[in-house]
Formats: structure tokens, C-alpha cells, sequence
């Protein structure tokens, strides 16, 4: 327990230093942001650009203290304000449409990417020097590829040239959305692929790690202790190696997080997949700030809750973990 | 656990290999491999834009050159615009590199002074810095990255540089805190105390090079990771456009549709570049894992005696007396898989392995 | 038989020793009804090497024991001389790259019908040898024991791989064997990291027991443990094994252990026996100049203050063995014709037991050591983990004789 809350303190602290964060550089960066958005979208409503002034800190609209807290009040009540691209439409309507496809993608690739990787590393660990072993330059190679530089070869592989799947979009063209069969099949159709490309891009960096670990836990006295007890072959893989070798493994997934989100995000925007990576893209390019700022929070908050569950799974795995506090 | 012995895998070896037979070889393959593929990027960057064959930004108008696909006057084909996608390439390879490899020190840098800092000052000190640095480990820096490049009006290379080792330094400093208070701790270092050394003299010259290693890996570690995020952040947008990095081909490409006109050979050059670069990278880390880490190298050398392949629940090999075999025993022998077991130029006579799966 | 702990009643027949009743009493007389039986475990020619790519390194060379049921055998020898890998290897446990180049390791115990050849196992065959009838408490229990299974289940694990009952039963049997070496109950649902050192080497002997086998190799079992609990634990050894009757292949540096513990002792170094015969032979009258060095290298209690001797030089390479015997650069009775002899292990002449071997020809129980004696090896001094560890176990001899291990 006491190992739980310490780390629910931290995830709380990590978020207001986000939140601050967020607060603070537009405040800090050089140049006139307000000025920017207004060359570029002229046609605004004066109270738009009031509001956005008052976001991002122009003109005097109070003391920092003041504007530190209605910020804070503002997120609480997820009120991101207007979105600047598609005004009037709210930032957080634009989120909450986008989020849902973001976190299935990219929660089940990364889950099944985990999965299938530690498995793979405990086998490699465990009879190393087999095929697996060999395999493992290849795998290297696909770990340093950019998630979206291998969506484009697969894109223009299995998409265009050999239509197996579809070109993008999260789903064909001309449905509604709902829960109906048709929609919900066409919606994993067009998932497939970038959900693979996820998968392939990572499996390896999940199975080297297993593997590494693996070995070293192979050498320590209880696993040998265990072959010295006559234990079948598999309970002393699994019960073993691999589940004390899991806790490195899972930390390292926690760590792995943040950068494993944000390069799915990257990718989407290669198969133009309705979730955040093009909101994203589109915030970018035009400098739509509010969005932006949104996006960031919103995907903070999200890792962060992910590592707190990766923390909750270590304690379920680790008996030391549950006593003692520590620290990771 | 079993070795109790001082066994050596020192290749330094007693009579057949001579002593000279030098560092290089020594390495483990991996690493090796990863040098030789990092090498050719490196020499690529060095001379690559003083051999580019066009100027990679010069559009060329007329229709006819654009989107041309490899040929004899442009060896990797045209973007939209006419320009050279061979001569893009050059220039970006040097410029990615270069960006890296700064960030790469100027963060592997700042993550030893705040990992060393945290192990000696203690107390207050460590805590606040540990704290920092786990909690820019877990907020994820793409998002952070985009929120700092966006607001900037400049999004340059120099601002991209600044912009990712203040983010980049975490990871190493976490690693440098811990091995630096485990040596800390170590005799010696007491030993440097009693004996009055200063506490400055004592990090440059004591603790540093015991973590020469550590620190090389949380550099090439950081190398990879400013490639990664910097052609991210240029795939989006967030880049000087108008300078031709690996990431702002790739954001050129996309924009422009290359994937749905067809122009493969507009973005997998600078695609397979950042790859094979960071396969290179990765190469070199985990060569330098085995190196550091006995059990990962013997693991990677794989178990073998007697031509095979050991796991670690095979019982120990009992090494055997072949049996004496007629002639046309032997023959038929010789087809058996038994028979690629037996050992070359044991002492003594044929001599074959016990298979843990054999018995008399 | 008393379970519990700390029963120290005096035995009859001596003061609190450690020993009990073997085939082989101390005095070196075997005691009625058990003489000439078949060992249960006889290592023949037994060698083991480790392929290196530095080249092959001799970790065990031409070893020759045996071993009595109900029997404690010591194996003493200082760091690196081979004797975890001489017992670990003859369970076939070394990983690699260790290599068995040579020798037999028959077992036979009472519940197998024909004896076992464990260099000709097979995977399976073996792993119903394991720990049924061989069973290994290893040295550091904390690194011995699964960190994420508490102890009822480590327990099960070993009772259900081998023994056919029910879950129930087995539950019983895993708290039995926690009653019998002291543990409460409770401690069935703890896990390792939550239990003292001393707790954790009774866990691991509970477990060795779980089976009741034949042997049990304990592998320098107190040597991570202080003083105080090093005494509870060893008493505690013994009183199992008189109960349930197993023998003892006890590996240590501490020789002084052996002489109260053991009934007969082997001395090992750099991969070879130099000498074996009974704990008051070997403490009386040792016959190999090593075996005389050791006892020469820890101090006494009780009798007159001499100068601590120690052994000069340190261990071999055991990559380039050198001819003949390997003790030479450190011994003091050496002389050229010892890189002549061939260390096979033969009868002491002056001993009434054929069981005492020596290694050494030239040297006789009782025979002086030349004057000033150093180390031919150049290395600097060690008088081995010996006298380091045996300062603080005291060796408690009611023997007046002990004047004799003055040089």
C-alpha cells in the first residue's frame, strides 16, 4: 500500500508540473502568439481573440495569480476553450470525438505489442542462441524505424500496391458512426493496419529487453535451485525466471509509455486515422494554440494514468513491492 | 553460481591466438556491426554536401522533371518541385546527424552534472533533482516538445537543439545518480576521502572513469533518441522547412502526397536513412551491453560444446568415449546427427558427447 | 526426537559436539552392524572442465569419493578448489560451460532397486533424482529462494513434483516440515524478503527434507550467518539427521567446522583430493602437508599461544596445471620429485584405517616441517579464508593433546 500511494503522489505532482507547464510557456515563449492567430485567421469574433488573450497571457488581464487559477478552474472543467481552426466549435469537443479512437488503437497495439513481445523475449531468453537469436538483428533494425515512416512503406505496400487494406480513414467512407455491426467492422478493418504497424514496430524492442532480462535472471541461484528441485521445465520458466524477470519488464514498459504514445500519434496522421495525431497535425500547422495546449494535457494525463496502472500490476506481480516503498 | 572458479573469458588466450590479437576483434559482433554502419553515416555527413550532385534546393520548373523516378541523371529521382532527391538526402543526413550528435552532448552532459550532483550533495538536493528528473522521465516529451516548438516563432535547428536536450537529459542522469552512488560507497573512494582529497578531484578523477561506459551508452541512447524525436517533430511540421533535414524531406513528402502519387523515392530514402542510422545506434548500445555485462555476451556467444546448442535446463554434458566401430559402422555413422557431435581434434580417440537425451 | 529448538541437553558421551553417530565414530573405530556397506554415492575418476575461450580450465581433476549412507562427509578446501563444482557437478547441475570430461557418479539408495549411473541419465531420469534422493541446501538462502512465491508454495512446489498426495496432505506435510526445523506455522504465507537469515537457511533445509532423500549437499550452509545463529543452525543439522537418517556431503572453507561435524573429511585443492580420513585422522594425524597447513592456520582457545603459521603463495592457475602436484609452489616439505608423482590417493602407512588416504608419498603424519619455508609463487601472502573465518568459531577440543599442532 504504502508503495501505491507514493506513486499516486508522484503521478499527482508530475501532473501539476504538466499542468503548470502549460500554463507558463506560452507566457514565456518570444514573439506574439495573439498576433500570429490573428494574421492567420482574420476573421475571428473580437470576443474570440479576447478570449485567447486571456489564455495566453497578452495584455494585462490580471495578476498571474488570478489567471494561474481560473486556468486551473478551466481545466477541471475540461474547459479548454474555443478552438480556433474549427470555430466555434469547442477544444473539448473536438477531443472528446478524436480521444476514443486514439486510445483503442493505440491502447490494444501497444498491450498486444507487450504481450507478444515478452513472450517471444522469454522463449528467446530462455533457449538462447536459437533461431529467435538470430532473428534479433532484423529486429533491432525494425525497433529504430519511426512508426510512420514504416506506416508509409506498409501503406504504399499493402494498401496501394496490393490492396489488402484499406488507404485510411477510420472507417469507409458514407457510414454514420454507431453501434451498429456494419460501422464497428469497418472501424477494425481500417485499424488493422495501423494497429500492425504499431505491433511490428515495438514487439522487437519489448522482446530484446524480455531477452536481456531473461538471461540475467536465468543466471541467478533460485533458478538454478529450481532445476536442482527436479521442478518441471515450465514452472520453472514461468514461475521462476520469467515472473521475477517481469518486474524490470514492467517497468520498463511504464517508462516506454510516453514515447510509445506519442510515436502512434505521429502515425496516424500517415493513414489519416480520425484520432488525435491529426488534430494534432492540424493544430501544428496552424498554429491553433488552444488546441494545442489541449492536446498536450490531455495526452499527459493519459500516460500518466497508464503508468499509474503499469505501477498497480508491478504491485500484483511483486510481493516486495507491497511492503516495502519502493522506489522505481 | 556454480563458478567458483576464476574462469577467464579474457580472449587473451594462452598459446594458439597470439596476445596481439587486438581490441577490435575482441568486440562482440554486434558492436562491431553497429560501428561499420554508423561510420558509413558519418563519413556520409562529412563529405555529403561537398558531392552533392544538384543544389537540394533548386526547383527546377519544368513538368517534365518533376516526380521523375530513379535515373541516370538523378540516382533517387525528383520531389514535385524538380529538386534532387540524391542531393536532399546528402544535405540531411549531415544535418540530422549533426543536430543529434549535439544534442547528444550537450544533454549526456547536463544528465552527468545533475546525476553526479544528486549522489554527492544527498539529502534535500538529491531528492529535488531525483524528483525532476523522474517526473520529465514519465511526462511524455513529444507532446512537451510540440508545445515548446509550436509557440516559438523560430523553429530553427538551434532552437530545436536547445529545445530537446532540456528534455533529453533525464533518462542518463537517473542511470549516472545510481552507478554514481554505488561507487560511491566503495572502499576506495572512502579511502580517497581519508586521505584528503577533495570532493571535486575525487568525481573528475576517481568516479568518472568509472562510468566511461555508462556514460557512453546514455550518450548514444540520447543520440538516438534526438533523431527519433527531431525528424517527429520535423514529420509534423515543427521545423525550419526550408532546410533539408531527413525530417523536413519526410514532412515534404507527406504533405505533398508522394505516397498516393506513387513517388516511393521520395520518402523511403530519408526514411531508411533515420532507420539504418538508428539500427547502427542500437547496434553499438547493446554491443556495449554484452561488453559490460558478462552473462548477455556468453549468452550471445551462445553455449555450445560439441557443436551444440546448450539451454540452461540441459543437465550438464558428460563427454564420452565413441565406440569403437567396423568400417561400414562408421560409414553408416557418419550420416546420424549423432556423428556431427563428436568432437574434432579432442585428445585421445573419437570422442562424442553424451546427449542429454541418450543414454547406453 | 524433540523438534523444537534449543534443546542442548547434554548428550551422552561428550560435552555439546556437534557430531553424532555415523558409521564411522570418532575415534576411527566403525561402529557394529554398518561396516563395509555400499556406498551410497561413489564418484570415480571424476573430472570436470570449463571450456573458455581462453582455453580449458581444470576446475576438477580425477576425483575419487565416497560417500556412506547416514554419513557426514566434509569437503573442505579454500575458495576456488573445486568442491561446490566437484558436488554440483555430480548432480549434473553446472550450466555451461562447464564440460564432464571423465568419471562415474554411481548412486544407490535404499529406495532404488539397481543403481543409477548419473552421468548416463537422461533429462527426465534425472529430475526424479533430483532432490528425491539428492537433495542441495545452497549457501546464500536469500538468493536461493524465489523472491515472488511465499514459502508454503516453495514448499509445495518441491512436495507435489515429487510426491504423489493430495493437496491437503501436502499442506499438512509443507507445515510439518516447518515444525521441524522450528519455524512457526504461520511463515507457510511469507515470503523470503520477510524473514530473518537464520530463518531463511532453515526454510531452505526444511525444503532439502521435504523428500526425505538419501543425501543432502550443504554448500558452505552458514557461511553467510553470524556466529550465533551459524551454532543453532548446525545443532540443528545434526539433530535432523539423526532423526531421519540422511547423509551429509558438507562443503565449507571452515575445516574447524568439519572437525567436530563430520565423520570423515576430504580435503580438496585446486580440483584435487589431497587427503581424506576421519575428523580425529585428519585432526591428529594429518597426513598431507596442505591438511597440516590448514590446521596450522586458525587458532585455538585453549592451550598455549603460538604464532599463527597460514600458507604462503595463493592458487594455481588452473588453466596451465602444472605437473605433478599443484600444491608444490606453496609447500613447505616440497622437493623436485614431487612434479613427478602422479596425486593418486593411497593408504597413509603409519594409519590403522585403510580409509585414510593421502595424496602426498613423501610425508608422513608427524613429519617436521623444514625451517623457513616461503612461497615460490610470488604472490602476496593469503593465508586463505580459513583462519579469517575460524578466529571466531571457536574449536572446542577436549583433547589435552593439542600441543601437537605446534609446529
Amino acid at each position: 500500500m504504502p508503495f501505491i500511494i507514493r506513486r499516486l503522489v508522484f503521478y499527482l505532482v508530475a501532473a501539476w508540473v504538466a499542468l503548470t507547464a502549460n500554463f507558463f510557456i506560452p507566457r514565456a515563449m518570444p514573439g506574439n502568439a495573439v498576433q500570429d492567430i490573428m494574421s492567420k485567421f482574420p476573421n475571428l469574433q473580437p470576443s474570440a481573440y479576447k478570449a485567447l488573450e486571456a489564455m495566453l497571457g497578452v495584455g494585462h488581464p490580471g495578476s498571474i495569480w488570478h489567471q494561474y487559477w481560473s486556468y486551473l478552474d478551466d481545466v477541471f472543467h475540461f474547459n479548454f476553450g474555443t478552438d480556433v481552426t474549427e470555430y466555434p466549435a469547442r477544444v473539448s469537443t473536438l477531443l472528446f470525438e478524436t480521444i476514443p479512437w486514439t486510445l483503442t488503437l493505440v491502447g490494444s497495439a501497444t498491450i498486444i505489442a507487450f504481450v507478444l513481445g515478452t513472450g517471444l523475449g522469454i522463449v528467446a531468453g530462455w533457449r538462447h542462441g536459437g533461431w529467435l537469436d538470430r532473428v534479433l538483428p532484423g529486429l533491432m533494425f525494425f525497433q529504430a524505424i519511426p512508426y510512420f515512416f514504416l506506416a508509409l512503406i506498409l501503406l504504399e505496400v499493402l494498401a496501394i500496391s496490393l490492396h489488402i487494406f484499406p488507404l485510411g480513414q477510420g472507417y469507409a467512407g458514407g457510414l454514420v458512426p454507431g453501434w451498429h455491426w456494419a460501422f464497428i467492422g469497418s472501424a477494425i478493418y481500417h485499424s488493422l493496419l495501423p494497429a500492425f504497424t504499431i505491433v511490428i514496430t515495438s514487439v522487437a524492442g519489448w522482446m530484446l529487453q524480455m531477452r536481456n532480462v531473461m538471461i540475467t535472471t536465468i543466471g541467478e541461484d533460485y533458478v538454478l535451485a529450481g532445476q536442482a528441485k527436479g521442478l518441471p521445465n515450465h514452472r520453472v520458466v514461468f514461475t521462476y525466471a520469467a515472473r521475477n524477470a517481469l518486474l524490470p519488464q514492467l517497468q520498463g514498459f511504464g517508462l516506454a509509455l510516453g514515447f510509445v504514445v506519442s510515436g502512434a500519434i505521429v502515425m496516424e496522421i500517415v493513414f489519416s486515422y480520425p484520432g488525435i495525431g491529426l488534430l494534432l497535425l492540424n493544430a501544428v500547422t496552424s498554429n491553433d494554440f488552444p488546441l494545442m495546449q489541449a492536446i498536450f494535457l490531455v495526452i499527459t494525463f493519459t500516460v500518466l494514468l497508464a503508468n499509474l496502472i503499469v505501477d498497480l500490476v508491478i504491485v500484483f506481480v511483486d510481493p516486495r513491492a507491497r511492503t516495502r516503498e519502493a522506489a522505481r | 553460481m556454480t563458478v567458483t572458479l576464476p574462469v577467464s573469458a579474457d580472449p587473451a588466450a594462452l598459446t594458439e591466438t597470439p596476445k596481439d590479437i587486438g581490441r577490435w576483434r575482441r568486440l562482440p559482433t554486434k558492436a562491431k556491426a553497429g560501428t561499420v554502419l554508423l561510420g558509413v553515416f558519418v563519413l556520409a555527413a562529412i563529405i555529403g554536401p561537398q558531392v552533392t550532385p544538384y543544389d537540394p534546393s533548386y526547383q527546377n520548373p519544368s513538368p517534365g522533371l518533376s516526380l521523375l523516378a530513379p535515373n541516370a541523371a538523378h540516382l533517387l529521382g525528383t520531389t514535385q518541385s524538380g529538386q534532387d532527391v540524391l542531393s536532399q538526402l546528402l544535405v540531411g543526413i549531415r544535418l540530422t546527424l549533426e543536430l543529434a550528435v549535439i544534442v547528444g552532448a550537450v544533454a549526456t552532459a547536463l544528465s552527468v552534472i545533475v546525476g553526479v550532483s544528486a549522489a554527492f550533495l544527498g539529502g534535500f538536493w538529491d531528492d529535488v533533482l531525483s524528483l525532476a528528473s523522474n517526473v520529465f522521465l514519465v511526462i511524455p516529451a513529444l507532446p512537451l516538445l510540440i508545445l515548446l516548438l509550436g509557440y516559438l516563432p523560430q523553429k530553427g535547428q538551434t532552437a530545436t537543439i536547445i529545445v530537446l536536450s532540456v528534455l533529453g537529459w533525464p533518462w542518463g542522469a537517473r542511470v549516472i545518480r545510481a552507478q554514481t552512488l554505488a561507487i560511491r560507497n566503495r572502499d576506495f573512494i572512502a579511502a580517497s576521502r581519508e586521505t584528503g582529497e577533495r570532493t571535486w578531484r575525487i568525481i573528475t578523477f576517481e568516479i568518472i572513469p568509472n562510468e566511461v561506459s555508462l556514460i557512453a551508452a546514455s550518450f548514444v541512447n540520447t543520440v538516438l533518441y534526438a533523431i527519433g524525436a527531431s525528424v517527429a517533430l520535423a514529420f509534423i511540421g515543427l521545423a525550419d522547412l526550408n532546410s533539408w533535414s531527413l525530417g523536413t524531406m519526410l514532412y515534404w513528402a507527406q504533405s505533398q502526397q508522394a505516397l498516393q502519387l506513387g513517388a516511393w523515392w521520395w520518402f523511403a530514402p530519408p526514411g531508411l536513412a533515420v532507420a539504418l542510422i538508428g539500427t547502427a545506434l542500437v547496434l553499438l548500445n547493446t554491443g556495449m551491453d554484452e561488453l559490460g555485462n558478462p552473462r548477455l555476451r556468453d549468452a550471445s556467444k551462445v553455449a555450445k560444446i560439441g557443436g551444440r546448442r546448450l539451454h540452461p535446463a540441459d543437465p550438464t554434458p558428460v563427454l564420452q568415449a565413441a565406440a569403437p566401430r567396423g568400417a561400414l559402422a562408421g560409414f553408416l555413422h557418419s550420416f546420424s546427427r549423432r556423428s556431427l557431435l563428436e568432437e574434432r581434434g579432442a585428445s585421445g580417440p573419437q570422442a562424442g558427447i553424451a546427449q542429454p537425451g541418450g543414454e547406453r | 526426537m524433540s523438534a523444537a529448538r534449543g534443546n542442548r541437553a547434554p548428550r551422552p558421551g561428550g560435552g555439546d559436539r556437534l557430531s553424532g553417530n555415523g558409521p564411522v565414530s570418532r575415534d576411527g573405530v566403525l561402529n557394529s552392524g554398518r561396516s563395509a556397506m555400499e556406498p551410497v554415492l561413489a564418484i570415480r575418476d571424476f573430472s570436470v572442465v570449463y571450456r573458455t575461450s581462453g582455453g580449458d580450465v581444470r576446475a576438477v581433476d580425477q576425483v575419487n569419493l565416497d560417500l556412506h549412507a547416514g554419513e557426514v562427509v566434509g569437503l573442505a578446501g579454500e575458495s576456488g578448489s573445486g568442491k561446490s563444482t566437484l558436488a554440483y557437478g555430480a548432480c549434473r547441475l553446472l550450466r555451461a560451460p562447464a564440460l564432464i570430461t571423465s568419471g562415474s557418479v554411481r548412486y544407490q539408495g535404499q529406495r532404488m532397486g539397481t543403481p543409477a549411473e548419473i552421468m548416463q541419465l537422461r533429462a527426465d531420469q534425472l529430475k526424479r533424482l533430483r532432490w528425491r534422493e539428492i537433495a542441495i541446501v545452497f549457501q546464500s538462502a536469500m538468493n536461493a529462494l524465489n523472491p515472488v512465491l511465499n514459502v508454503g508454495d516453495q514448499l509445495l512446489d518441491v512436495i507435489h513434483a515429487h510426491l504423489r498426495i493430495s493437496r491437503e496432505e501436502a499442506r499438512e506435510k509443507a507445515a510439518s516440515l516447518l515444525d521441524l526445523v522450528g519455524i512457526p506455522r504461520a511463515r507457510l504465507r511469507s515470503y523470503p524478503h520477510q524473514l530473518s537469515g537464520g530463518m531463511r537457511q532453515r526454510v531452505m533445509i526444511a525444503m532439502a527434507l521435504a523428500t526425505d532423500p538419501e543425501i543432502v549437499i550443504m554448500d558452505e550452509p552458514t557461511t553467510a550467518l553470524d556466529v550465533v545463529v551459524q551454532r543453532d543452525i548446525l545443532a540443528q543439522i545434526v539433530e535432523l539427521k539423526e532423526t531421519l537418517n540422511f547423509a551429509i556431503l558438507f562443503i565449507t572453507h571452515d575445516l574447524s567446522l568439519l572437525l567436530e561435524l563430520a565423520d570423515r573429511i576430504a580435503v580438496m585443492y585446486a580440483g584435487q583430493l589431497l587427503e581424506i580420513g576421519t575428523a580425529s585422522e585428519i585432526q591428529h594425524e594429518s597426513a598431507h602437508p596442505y591438511t597440516k597447513g590448514l590446521l596450522n592456520s586458525f587458532p585455538s582457545l585453549r592451550g598455549p599461544r603460538r604464532e599463527l603459521a597460514g600458507i604462503p603463495g595463493s592458487p594455481p592457475d588452473l588453466r596451465t596445471p602444472s605437473p605433478g602436484c599443484a600444491f608444490l609452489p606453496r609447500c613447505a616439505y616440497g622437493t623436485d620429485d614431487c612434479t613427478r608423482i602422479d596425486m593418486s590417493l593411497a593408504r597413509v602407512a603409519t594409519s590403522p584405517d585403510p580409509g585414510h588416504v593421502t595424496a602426498c608419498p613423501f610425508v608422513l603424519p608427524g613429519t617436521p616441517a623444514p625451517a623457513g619455508h616461503t612461497a615460490t609463487t610470488g604472490h602476496a601472502d593469503t593465508t586463505g579464508d580459513d583462519a579469517s573465518a575460524l578466529m571466531a568459531s571457536a574449536s572446542a577440543e577436549s583433547e589435552p593433546s593439542h600441543e601437537e599442532l605446534t609446529p
